[in-house]
C-alpha cells in the first residue's frame, strides 16, 4: 500500500449497464482547495462519489491518503465528509442539534460528550441559535449549513460539497461559502467542491472541467473556467 | 495488481423501474385489453377451482409462452426471488395450521398468479395498461366514477415510481455518506418528505396546466 498524501485515481472506469460513465486514467488531487466545473450530467457528482466510495470503480483504484476506497469505504468515508445539493433532504432528525449528534453515535458512546460536541460544532458555524428549532421549517441557507454541520463535527480532513449552493439565493450562498472556506483554512480542510457558480469556481488552487465522462481541462481556475465558456458558447 | 474485494455494481437507473422484456413478440403486441382479460380469466380459474394441478399446469403454461415469446426466464422468476421471504413465511405457517396438501395448493396458486401478472407486465406497456384501465371503467360512468381521473391517477402513480426509486437511492447515499447505513430513520425520512414534496408539486404542475384527466 502506497502511504501517498491526498487523493488518487488510476486506470479509473465506471460503467452501468453498458453505459461508460466516467474514465479517468489517472489523477492525483493535492491541492488545498479544488473544484469541479461541468455541464449537467458530465460526471462531477459521479466523480465526487468515487472519492468517498459511494460509487465504486467498474476498473481501476481510487485511494485516499493510501486507502483503497472498495477495501475500505468506511473509513474514507469518516475522513471524506460529503455535502449534497438539497438541503432539506439532507436531515433526517426532528431538530439540528438531534441531526448533529446523529452523527457522532458510532464514535462517541457518551451522551453528554456527544451534546457538548454538537453543540460546539453549531457554534463554530454560527448557527447555535438554530440548535432546538424544527428543520423542516428552516429557510435552505440555514439547512444546508446544519448539513454541513452534521458533515464537519466528525472533523473530516477532506470536504466533498456537491453543487452545495445551486438551491441557495445569493445571500445564502455566499454565506455557505464564507464558513466552508473559514473553516477549510482554520481546520485544514481539503475542499472539493463541484458548482456552476463560476464565481465560486474561481476561488480555488485547481479546477477540473468535466464533461462527457472525461476530464477535459485540469489548471489554474481561470483558463479552466475560460475554456468551459469557450466550449459553452451557442 | 493489488487484490481487494470485487466492486459494488453500479445499478443503470433505467433498470430500477424498466422491468420491460425487450423483443416484438406476438405477446409483446396483442391488445393490451385482450390480455388482461386473460389474465383476469385465468386467475379466476385458479382462485375458483383450487386444484394443485390445474395452478401447477398455469404455472407451466406461463413459463412456455413466456419462452414462445423470448422473455427471459429469470425476468419472470425474479419476482420469486424479491418476495421468498413472505413466500417461506407462508408455507411454514400453512405447514402448521394445515396439511401438507393445503400447503401445496395455496403455494402453487399463488405462485400462478404472481407469475401470469409478472409476464403481462413485462410484456405491455404501462400506458397501454392505464388505457386499458379506462375503457374498463367506462361503463361505471353512470355510478359517477370518472375514468379519465382514475387514469390519470394511475399514470401519476407510474410515473412517481422511478422518481422515488431515485430519491431511496439518493437517501442510502446521503446514510451511507455519513456513516449510518444501519438506520432506518436516515434512510427513509428523505424518501417520505421527497414523496410528499414530489406529491406537491406534481398537483401544482397539472393544476397549472389545467390537466384532470387523460
Ligand atoms: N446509476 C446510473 N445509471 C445510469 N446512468 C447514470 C447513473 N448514475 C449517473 N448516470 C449518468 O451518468 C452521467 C453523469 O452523471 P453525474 O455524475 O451525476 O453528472 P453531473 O453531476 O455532472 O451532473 C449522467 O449522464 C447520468 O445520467
Ligand atoms: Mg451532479
Amino acid at each position: 500500500m502506497t502511504e501517498a498524501a491526498g487523493i488518487e485515481f488510476t486506470r479509473v472506469r465506471v460503467v452501468a449497464g453498458d453505459r461508460l460513465l466516467l474514465s479517468i486514467p489517472a489523477l492525483q488531487l493535492t491541492e488545498p482547495r479544488i473544484t469541479v466545473i461541468g455541464p449537467n450530467g458530465g460526471g462531477k457528482s459521479t466523480l465526487l462519489q468515487l472519492i468517498n466510495g459511494l460509487v465504486e470503480p467498474t476498473e481501476g483504484f481510487v485511494s485516499v491518503d493510501g486507502h483503497d476506497t472498495v477495501d475500505h469505504g468506511r473509513a474514507v468515508r469518516q475522513s471524506a465528509g460529503f455535502v449534497f445539493s438539497s438541503p432539506a433532504a439532507q436531515l433526517v432528525m426532528p431538530t439540528p442539534l438531534e441531526d448533529v449528534e446523529l452523527s457522532l453515535r458510532r464514535t462517541v458512546r457518551d451522551s453528554s460528550a456527544r451534546r457538548a460536541a454538537a453543540t460546539q460544532c453549531l457554534t463554530e458555524l454560527g448557527i447555535a441559535d438554530l440548535a432546538d428549532r424544527s428543520s423542516q421549517e428552516l429557510s435552505s441557507g440555514q439547512q444546508q449549513l446544519v448539513a454541513l454541520a452534521t458533515v464537519l463535527v466528525l472533523k473530516p480532513r477532506i470536504l466533498l460539497l456537491d453543487e452545495p449552493t445551486t438551491l441557495l439565493d445569493l445571500i445564502n450562498a455566499r454565506r455557505f461559502i464564507q464558513q466552508v472556506e473559514a473553516l477549510g483554512q482554520r481546520q485544514k480542510i481539503t475542499t472539493i467542491t463541484a458548482t456552476h457558480d463560476l464565481d465560486l469556481a474561481a476561488r480555488a488552487d485547481r479546477t477540473l472541467l468535466v464533461q462527457g465522462g472525461r476530464i477535459v481541462a485540469d489548471g489554474p481556475p481561470e483558463r479552466v473556467i475560460g475554456t468551459y465558456r469557450q466550449h459553452s458558447t451557442v | 495488481m493489488r487484490s481487494r474485494r470485487r466492486p459494488r455494481r453500479l445499478r443503470p437507473r433505467e433498470q430500477v423501474l424498466g422491468r420491460r422484456a425487450p423483443g416484438r413478440s406476438f405477446l409483446h403486441r396483442a391488445p393490451g385489453g385482450l390480455k388482461v382479460l386473460v389474465l383476469a380469466i385465468v386467475t379466476a380459474a385458479v382462485l375458483l377451482i383450487r386444484e394443485p394441478m390445474v395452478s401447477l399446469g398455469v404455472v407451466v403454461l406461463v413459463l412456455v409462452t413466456a419462452g414462445a415469446a423470448r422473455v427471459p426466464l429469470r425476468m419472470i422468476l425474479v419476482l420469486v426471488r424479491r418476495l421468498w421471504l413472505l413466500l417461506t413465511v407462508l408455507v411454514v405457517l400453512q405447514l402448521m395450521l394445515n396439511d401438507l396438501f393445503t400447503t401445496a395448493e395455496v403455494l402453487s396458486r399463488i405462485l400462478a398468479c404472481l407469475l401470469a401478472a409478472q409476464l403481462l407486465m413485462l410484456t405491455t406497456e404501462p400506458t397501454e395498461l392505464v388505457g386499458v384501465l379506462r375503457r374498463i371503467l367506462t361503463p361505471l360512468r353512470f355510478l359517477g366514477v370518472r375514468p379519465g381521473r382514475v387514469a390519470l391517477a394511475a399514470l401519476i402513480t407510474l410515473r412517481s415510481i422511478p422518481y422515488l426509486a431515485d430519491t431511496f437511492h439518493l437517501a442510502g447515499q446521503q446514510a451511507r455518506a455519513r456513516g449510518l447505513e444501519r438506520d432506518l430513520r436516515a434512510r427513509t425520512v428523505p424518501l417520505l418528505l421527497g414523496a410528499v414534496n414530489h406529491a406537491r408539486n406534481t398537483g401544482r404542475a397539472l393544476n397549472a396546466r389545467g390537466i384532470e384527466e387523460v
